[in-house]
């Protein structure tokens, strides 16, 4: 991808489509849940002196909810991150003067040369 | 001026019975039905048929009694005269359990049999876990009362009476369950209060050392004002020298020929029980004593309970007998009862005494591995009651269902 001659503000906030999500990240929390719902399952049994798998309805229970939990979470958390860059974006939008768009410009433009001194 | 309105009032109830001809016989026909109220314990015969409850039992031993349930089923409209807990007291071998068995039947109560260390020793599958003693290190293997009897000098007699008095507690919790949750009297054979009588005889004759007292009397101290003082107490009276024959009489083999039943250990039973224990419940329950040297008539007790009036300690807010049963409000009875039908762990757990300082109550980490693996491997004890596949449990793959107050 060719980088932009000039960094705009509206433009960093835009989704452009050009991440994709990796096989794992949106599957990670429904699994972690899920594995946390069962291992509580296991350890309530335990706690109570049962043997691991009595109650297999439970297990498939708290299993699903932690499932649920991770899903819910992760659409939590995408929700509430377009929000804040629907909100940025509008503000730039309204206040354009207060975000101009600059020259990218590459370190070699913004550092002096060393010159040592002794 | 009172009496004016009350004979106003006893003239209006008692319209529709027969006209009264004088002042005398109209307070007379109206007496029984409008205001005396009769709050003896009546026997079957003089019931003349078996108990009729006001309200069906609430099941306690498969349904909890928590805040919510409270609120749906309250608990003193169960209670009626003959809701009383009894407890039957007396020397060893002195018939009490013929007397108390008799008693719950005439009076259509609940009779809780003595506690023995079977309930700790006996497994839920009936397993008897003695079985297991010499697999186990020394300080950790059973001893109950036939050990006591054959050996009462042994180092685990104080954890012997300890545990005496925790079944002795656990047992009057259930009682009070039961009685709370159906309205119907308990019988016990002996009880939490009186059980310091044996530890202090068992003291006075070297059996336990000064500090396992000790300890014992922090639990019984940290535990014994969660429980209600019985209403009655029936002491069965017996002359040293008649206990003793009944013991030879009964012809327990490890009793007869135990070194324990000496005349000094039944004397200071006997002065025990009569100078501390009965002198302190009298001041609370009512109390009964009978020479019971000859044995008795349990009819002749029966009349005799019957006169008792226990309502009379009511009017007075002051008075100290019956103190414990006395809830002015509902909710109170129902707190009550889900204190015991709830919490009963919680009742127990006042038993967790931190006392390090008396070695023959302590068993070492060594010595607690072994017994752990041990214990916890024997048949039908690696998992709660009714989980164990070894002994026949099935269904466990969907089973989530436990037991209420169980010991696990």
């Amino acid at each position: 991808m060719q980088a932009s001659p000039v960094n705009d503000p509206l433009e960093i906030l835009t989704n452009k489509g050009n991440r994709q999500p990796t096989f794992v990240s949106p599957i990670w929390n429904p699994i972690a849940g899920a594995i946390a719902g069962f291992g509580i399952a296991l350890f309530v049994n335990w706690g109570f002196r049962k043997p691991a798998f009595s109650g297999i309805q439970n297990h498939i229970a708290f299993t699903a909810i932690g499932a649920g939990l991770g899903a819910f979470i992760d659409k939590q958390r995408d929700a509430y991150l377009a929000k804040r860059d629907a909100v940025l974006r509008h503000y730039v939008e309204l206040h354009p003067d207060d975000f101009p768009k600059t020259d990218r410009k590459k370190y070699g433009e913004v550092l002096e040369s060393w010159v040592p001194v002794r | 001026m009172t009496a004016v309105f009350r004979v106003g009032l006893v003239r209006l109830v008692s319209r529709g019975a027969t006209a009264p001809g004088t002042l005398l016989q109209a307070q007379a026909n109206a007496l029984p039905a409008a205001f005396m109220q009769k709050c003896n314990i009546s026997g079957r015969t003089m019931r003349g048929g078996p108990r009729c409850p006001k309200v069906a039992p609430y099941p306690y031993k498969t349904k909890k009694y928590n805040v919510i349930s409270a609120f749906f089923d309250k608990t003193s409209k169960r209670f009626d005269e003959n809701s009383k807990v009894i407890c039957v007291e007396g020397p060893i071998a002195s018939g009490k359990t013929k007397f108390a068995q008799e008693l719950a039947t005439e009076l259509d109560m609940q009779y809780f049999p003595a506690v023995d260390l079977d309930l700790i020793y006996i497994n839920p599958y009936g397993y008897d876990m003695r079985k297991l003693d010499p697999q186990l290190p020394p300080s950790c293997r059973s001893y109950d009362v036939k050990d006591f009897c054959r050996d009462p000098n042994h180092e685990l007699a104080a954890l012997f009476q300890i545990r005496m008095y925790m079944l002795r507690v656990s047992q009057y919790i259930d009682a009070l369950q039961h009685i709370f949750s159906t309205g119907q009297g308990v019988v016990l054979e002996r009880s939490p209060y009186s059980d310091f009588v044996f530890m202090e005889a068992m003291f006075r004759q070297g059996y336990i050392s000064r500090g396992a007292r000790s300890v014992y009397n922090d639990l019984r101290q940290n535990t014994i004002g969660e429980l209600l003082k019985p209403h009655l107490v029936i002491y069965l009276d017996l002359p040293v020298d008649a206990v003793q024959k009944q013991i030879k009489a009964r012809n327990l083999e490890y009793e007869v020929k135990s070194k324990v039943f000496t005349e000094a250990y039944l004397r200071d039973l006997e002065a025990l029980y009569k100078q501390q224990y009965l002198k302190d419940i009298a001041g609370h329950a009512e109390l009964l004593i009978y020479d019971w040297s000859a044995g008795g008539e349990t009819e002749v007790v029966v009349e005799d309970i019957e006169r008792i009036d226990f309502l009379q300690h009511e009017s007075d807010p002051h008075n100290k007998k019956m103190l414990d049963w006395r809830f002015p409000l509902e909710s109170e009875w129902c707190e009550a009862r889900i204190k015991y039908c709830n919490e009963k762990s919680d009742l127990m757990n006042y038993f967790n005494v931190p006392r390090f300082d008396v070695p023959e109550l302590l068993r070492s980490a060594d010595d607690s591995k072994v017994w752990r693996d041990v214990w916890f491997n024997a048949p039908g004890m690696k998992y709660r009651p009714g989980y164990n596949a070894d002994v026949g449990d099935s269904g466990l793959l969907t089973k989530s269902k436990m037991g209420i107050n169980e010991v696990f």
